[in-house]
């Protein structure tokens, strides 16, 4: 390096970076002393918990939304057994029954058809929880399809793709 | 590991809690320029400062972090990257929604509110001309520099940081300087600052 390099270098290394404010210090000391508040928590919100598990016991307490819960999951890995080539489509009865018992007043548009279509399971991962259970999470793709009739007899068709997060132990001796 | 030095480690971390304000007193600054150098404004400098600090916390808390107290500067300088890549793709996406101009008058305000530099012995006008001099040049050149003389890292740990060999870091180092020293030319012509 020549000296002229050498003598901007030495000029530099007098430079000091500006010092952190006081608000910026306690700020950043207490987000390192409480840690755990600051940590970026993972999205769960689309995993369905096991039956049982923490997660699961804590979803149910928590809310009574339609995902979580020990009927959901069990739906889940029911799903899961035979999602590879499973194509369920909602049956005649059930539609009637639905039109007839919360029929729709605006638009007056009836859902004559739902079908799910399974494409895809692959199998994520295994790991360990909290209580050293050995866990596999799974994951299931696929698509709704809502078949629409409005009241002029014009068919709309509205497909959405979805993936759903199993987990579930793995039985061990 | 030795038992000395698995003691030793063991002491660091468990003092360490107590100690995480004198560290950041004496690196939160070489930190925050670097963190500012890879981000497009103070806010997500900040952010991304920490967001690594928090990791490095939680790695010491947890006693996962490999290493003692001379690794904490390390890996929060690579943390950093690493945030930064990851704002700066988020914000890629977000900012084709976002007005150019507002973001130009933030980032230009930036220079006003919250200056890299303090004072220089020399002059205090050296502290912004080296600022923008910094900001002109392609950041490989800039993050290698700021990692070298203000970070005290090696080439071998700003290697191992950018993921490039010891050897290209000493070469990035070199050529940056130089074309620091045009860019800061024009000022000293001006008598701007006494370089």
């Amino acid at each position: 390096m020549t000296d002229e390099l050498k003598e901007l270098e030495e000029t530099l290394a007098s430079a000091k970076p500006a010092p952190l404010s006081a608000e910026q210090l306690a700020r950043f000391t207490s987000a390192m002393e409480n840690w755990e508040e600051h940590e970026a928590k993972p999205s769960e919100s689309n995993v369905v918990p096991f039956p049982g598990s923490a997660t699961a016991e804590k979803a149910g307490s928590q809310s009574g939304k339609t995902f979580g819960g020990r009927a959901v999951a069990i739906a889940a890995c029911v799903a899961l057994m035979g999602a590879a080539t499973a194509v369920w489509v909602t049956s005649p009865e059930q539609e009637t029954a639905t039109a007839e018992t919360q029929p729709v007043t605006t638009g007056k548009m009836i859902p004559p058809e739902l079908k799910r279509n399974f494409f895809n399971v692959s199998d994520d991962r295994t790991f360990f929880n909290e209580a050293d259970q050995p866990m596999r999470q799974m994951s299931i793709d696929y698509s709704e399809e809502v078949k629409l009739q409005d009241d002029q007899g014009r068919t709309i068709i509205m497909t959405e793709p979805k993936r759903q997060t199993v987990v579930v132990p793995i039985e061990t001796n | 590991m030795s038992t000395a030095a698995a003691e030793s480690n063991s002491a660091a971390r468990s003092s360490a809690p107590l100690s995480w304000s004198a560290w950041l007193e004496e690196n939160g600054p070489k930190l925050l320029l670097f963190a500012r150098q890879q981000t497009r404004n103070s806010h997500d400098a900040e952010d991304v400062l920490q967001d690594s600090l928090v990791k490095l916390a939680k790695k010491v808390n947890e006693k996962t972090f490999t290493g003692g107290q001379d690794g904490w500067l390390p890996y929060v300088y690579t943390s950093i990257r690493r945030s930064a890549i990851d704002l700066g793709r988020k914000n890629d996406r977000r900012g084709k929604r976002e007005d150019k101009a507002t973001m130009e008058q933030q980032i230009q305000g930036d220079t006003v509110d919250d200056p890299w530099f303090g004072a220089f012995d020399s002059s205090d006008e050296l502290g912004s001309q080296l600022e923008e001099a910094l900001k002109d040049l392609p950041p490989k050149f800039a993050e290698v520099i700021s990692m070298k003389i203000w970070g005290d890292q090696t080439f071998a740990q700003i290697g191992e940081n950018l993921e490039i060999s010891q050897n290209t870091a000493a070469s990035r180092y070199r050529y940056g300087l130089e074309a620091l020293k045009k860019k800061l030319a024009s000022a000293r012509k001006r008598g701007d600052i006494g370089l």
